[in-house]
């Protein structure tokens, strides 16, 4: 166990020092150089002045020598600053974290369990009437497209109706719990039709194979009712591969809120890493991709060691 | 019945002509009805964005020309659809974005199965340490967020790599590069498929005695190896076009993918989001038909699992 954390951890910090590298040089491969942003906005900079700027920076340095620097500073806790948003790259990336936690801890509590109800009501009757209209509605959530159902919503819910807000956080950053969740309504709803399609399907696949093993048939025959016989002995069992499942649609997850942020304009790690990237904030796309990376490594990695707690039969 | 009339009878008989297994897939493809009336949907609407060019000049219509005077015009007669917000007749684009999602969605299939397919088999054939590192690799990229991958891809300034400013603008190579970027992050699924029908073929005796009589490798592999996976493979190269098509949509949204002026369904909604007051309907067309596009090929996907899956026998549809 313990050895088996070592190099599994040992694993994900080689992965992230190389995924540092080359992100590293992907986004020094965008338009513009890092400091564009800076002159932008300052008409009475000279050629000149640019050049020995540039040189202050050490922007005209060889890529390795680059990357060296940043790596050395990053280590010692200088992740450097964003130059959209003239602040610490932390700074700004911290609130947005809160912000993307929020989000997506919400849709994990709607969606595991309603991928669990659907999941388990379709696997009772493979292939009768509810199985039908079950499998219909995940085929329809993996093949709908996620910003076109936000739109939808918005037209639907904000624009025709009004009941709900177009954007998914409040103006206000004091504002109340209730109107912050009244706001997350949309964005959440959308984020968990994405996310539970695949969920069901694999459910329902594992309850139905659960549903002929000999334990349950032992249960049925000791006169158990059907539905102490489906939950308390067959979902038990079915859901513990499920962690894995759930480990690996962490990436995904973080690929839905970033489109989503982005439509409803909240400030998660998404939109921020979103908007680095299309107004070329160098340092702040890096960092805010890196965090994401290292947040879904070690979700990951958790989610494998939950498993071998939840069923004792797996030595890692 | 006695003896003898059995045996004539038999004797009658005529031997049932010989079907082919094409044949047989064909078949119990059809049985499955979802997937049935989804392949025929399907074709329809590549027919259909097919009509797009002469559609055009029979209405006399170009899709790029924009029109101020001629914005947000209802159905009418010339543009049956009406117009955008430009000017520019819906329908027309509609079906030229549909070729090139579509296209999109082939090309990156093809790429990406044959980058997926080479790794997969150099993993499941040399094996040992080789084989350790790949499936790593392929372990750590399915973990990650794909959609923030292909943006920083999907933005990388061609001119930097010695492209020229010309060349990098261009259709072809902005279509290219889309292709290209998906499927560099996309082979794990079937590099996994591919890896795990290799190391079964591997211990087959007739591939043992392919080795013993002098067979290399690359032969065992196009001659043995190849060939018996192939389902498995067909099966998730279906699947992976209905995802492609939705990846490349949601780039294209987000304005890293194809980009304006060349129309695809996915940057037609990128506007919409500004224009949901004035023109909601801009912004239902091109989802309706990405989401009727994903849905069939996905079920045409769950179809051709089903016809070529052998013990997938007892599932009444």
């Amino acid at each position: 166990m313990l050895r088996y954390t070592l190099t599994r951890t040992v694993q994900a910090l080689i992965v992230i020092a190389v995924m540092s590298f080359m992100l590293f040089v992907i986004i020094g491969l965008m338009p513009g150089d890092p400091l564009e942003n800076m002159f932008e906005g300052n008409p009475s900079l000279t050629p000149e002045l640019m050049a020995q700027m540039r040189e202050l920076y050490g922007v005209d340095q060889p890529l390795t020598t680059r990357y060296w620097n940043w790596v050395t500073a990053a280590l010692q806790g200088d992740l450097g600053y964003s130059s959209l948003y003239f602040r610490p790259v932390l700074d700004v990336l911290f609130p947005a974290m809160i912000q993307t936690g929020k989000l997506l801890t919400l849709t994990l509590l709607i969606s595991i369990p309603l991928a669990m109800l659907l999941g388990t009501l379709a696997a009772r009757k493979p292939n009768g009437l509810v199985d039908s209209a079950i499998s219909m509605f995940s085929f329809a959530a993996i093949s709908l497209p996620n910003f076109w159902v936000s739109l939808l919503f918005i037209i639907l819910f904000s624009v025709q109706l009004g009941w709900l807000p177009a954007s998914g956080a409040p103006m206000r950053n004091d504002a109340p719990f209730w109107q912050e969740m009244y706001h997350l309504i949309m964005p959440v709803a959308v984020l968990v039709m994405f996310h539970v399609g695949p969920l069901i399907r694999y459910v329902r696949a594992s309850m139905i194979e659960t549903l002929s093993a000999d334990f349950v048939r032992t249960a049925r025959a000791k006169g158990l009712n059907e539905r102490r016989v489906l939950i308390r002995h067959a979902l038990r069992n079915a859901l513990i591969p499920m962690i894995t499942v759930l480990a690996l649609s962490f990436g995904h997850l973080f690929s839905g809120a970033l489109v989503i942020e982005t439509i409803f304009g909240m400030l998660g790690m998404g939109k921020i890493i979103y908007d680095a990237i299309a107004n070329v904030d160098f340092n702040l796309a890096l960092v805010g991709l890196l965090l994401a990376i290292i947040v879904v490594l070690i979700s990951n990695l958790l989610a494998d060691l939950a498993y071998g707690f939840i069923d004792p039969r797996i030595t890692l | 019945m006695n003896e003898l009339t059995a045996t004539a009878q038999f004797q009658r008989s005529p031997l049932p002509p010989a079907v082919s297994i094409w044949r047989l897939r064909a078949e119990k493809f059809a049985t499955h009805r979802v997937a049935f009336w989804s392949l025929i949907l399907l074709i329809l609407l590549v027919l259909v964005c097919l009509m797009a060019w002469p559609l055009s000049q029979y209405l006399g219509i170009d899709p790029n020309k924009t029109n101020l005077l001629g914005r947000f015009q209802a159905p009418s007669a010339k543009h049956w659809l009406g117009t955008d917000e430009l000017g520019r007749d819906v329908l027309i684009r509609l079906l030229y974005g549909g070729q090139v999602s579509i296209a999109v969605g082939l090309a990156a299939t093809a790429l990406m199965s044959m980058i997926g397919i080479a790794i997969g088999v150099t993993a499941g054939l040399i094996g040992g340490r080789v084989d350790a590192f790949l499936m790593r690799v392929t372990d750590v990229l399915v973990a990650l967020p794909l959609i923030p991958l292909l943006i920083v891809l999907g933005s990388v300034d061609l001119t930097k790599l010695g492209l020229s400013a010309t060349a990098a603008d261009s259709p072809i190579y902005i279509f290219l590069r889309i292709v290209i970027i998906i499927a560099l992050v996309d082979w794990t699924t079937m590099a996994r498929i591919a890896r795990a029908g290799t190391i079964q073929m591997r211990e087959r005796d007739y591939v043992l005695a392919a080795t013993v009589s002098g067979a290399t490798r690359i032969y065992n592999v196009f001659v043995h190896v190849l060939p018996n996976i192939s389902t498995p493979l067909t099966v998730a190269a279906t699947l992976t076009v209905g995802r492609v098509i939705l990846l490349e949509s949601t780039l294209s949204f987000l304005g890293f993918g194809i980009v304006p002026p060349t129309p695809t369904w996915g940057n037609m909604l990128t506007n919409a989001q500004q224009l949901i007051f004035s023109a909601p309907m801009l912004a239902i067309y091109p989802g309706l038909l990405i989401f009727a596009t994903v849905m069939t090929v996905n079920f045409v996907g769950d179809g051709v699992r089903y016809a070529f899956d052998p013990r997938a026998e007892n599932e009444g549809r």
